[in-house]
């Protein structure tokens, strides 16, 4: 195995390591604060998710693009320089898409904010509340049962035998 | 809880005419519902309110209640709007407050410039500024 496939290999191992570690920062520290940005816990975990493959996809991308050396490396010092720039750039992409990342999620944090937000200012003054409706006429109306007195009764009322019908037979009375 | 705002402004004037149009183009998180000011329809619906007043100065009246006047109401229209919320909680910082009242001022002024000799109040729309 020759310098240049040894240290290919060194830097995939940890661009991937790196890779994997930081997704799984922000899968586990984003979801709490998508949780606050959406109110919505499912559509978060979805945004979450959606969020981290695209990570994954863009970075790694990089990592594959960016991995060929074109120099020659006759010494170890040579590839450990060349390493080192290598591990660097993708330490620097990761973390201008960490901000990136923490960006859009602090907009859609902001926006719900203000989709919240009172009115910043008090009224200049009320409107006048409506006369409250007068009491109505009479006598206000008598209590039930008053303490220390019987409960008022009706008087009985007497029963009323039924008129009889007219007779047919009665004679009219004088005109 | 504000759900609706009604806003009183002055048919009779191509300022706040531009600037009724401008508002009702925005999307709104807050419906906005616009009567002219001193109209039969603003007398109906606020016998309290001194057509007057709200013919000098532009008058938003909340569905709670609240009556907004000078910038104020602009502040509370822009609150209403879709995008504008932002400038709308900014403008109503102490530090901004200020900036808010003479812009009012300045469209005030334009306002008086455009507008008939005796039109409206004699403050014109800066009655709180």
């Amino acid at each position: 195995m020759d310098l240049k496939l040894g240290t290919y290999l060194i830097y995939l191992a940890v661009s991937i390591v790196l890779t994997v570690w930081v997704a799984r920062t922000l899968l586990k520290n984003g979801q709490v604060f998508l949780d606050d940005a959406l109110t919505d816990e499912r559509l978060a975990k979805s945004v979450n998710h959606l969020l981290v493959v695209g990570f994954y996809l863009l970075n790694l991308g990089y990592v594959a693009v960016a991995l060929k050396i074109g120099q020659r490396l006759p010494d170890g010092s040579s590839a450990m320089e060349a390493l080192a720039w290598k591990l660097g750039l993708v330490l620097l992409v990761l973390g201008g898409l960490h901000f990136f990342n923490l960006f859009v999620l602090s907009r859609f944090r902001r926006r719900r904010m203000l989709d919240q937000l009172p009115p910043p200012v008090p009224p200049t003054r009320m409107m006048p509340a409506p006369y409250p409706p007068l009491p109505p006429y009479g006598m206000s109306p008598r209590p039930a049962a008053p303490h220390g007195y019987p409960k008022p009764t009706s008087p009985p009322v007497p029963q009323q035998a039924p008129r009889p019908e007219t007779q047919p037979d009665e004679p009219l009375p004088p005109q | 809880m504000i759900t609706k705002l009604t806003v009183l402004y002055d048919a009779g004037c191509g300022l706040c005419r531009t600037a009724r149009a401008w508002l009702a183009s925005r999307a709104q998180l807050v419906p906005l519902e616009f009567v002219p000011a001193g109209s039969d329809e603003a007398r109906r619906r606020y016998p309290a309110l001194d057509p007057a007043e709200t013919l000098a100065d532009i008058t938003v009246v909340a569905d709670d209640g609240g009556i907004y006047t000078g910038d104020a109401a602009w502040i509370i229209c822009l609150w209403a709007l879709e995008g504008y919320r932002g400038l709308a909680a900014r403008l109503a910082r102490p530090d901004l407050r200020p900036t808010a009242r003479r812009m009012v001022a300045a469209a005030a002024a334009v306002r008086r410039g455009t507008t008939p000799q005796g039109y409206g109040a004699d403050c014109g729309g800066t009655c709180d500024v």
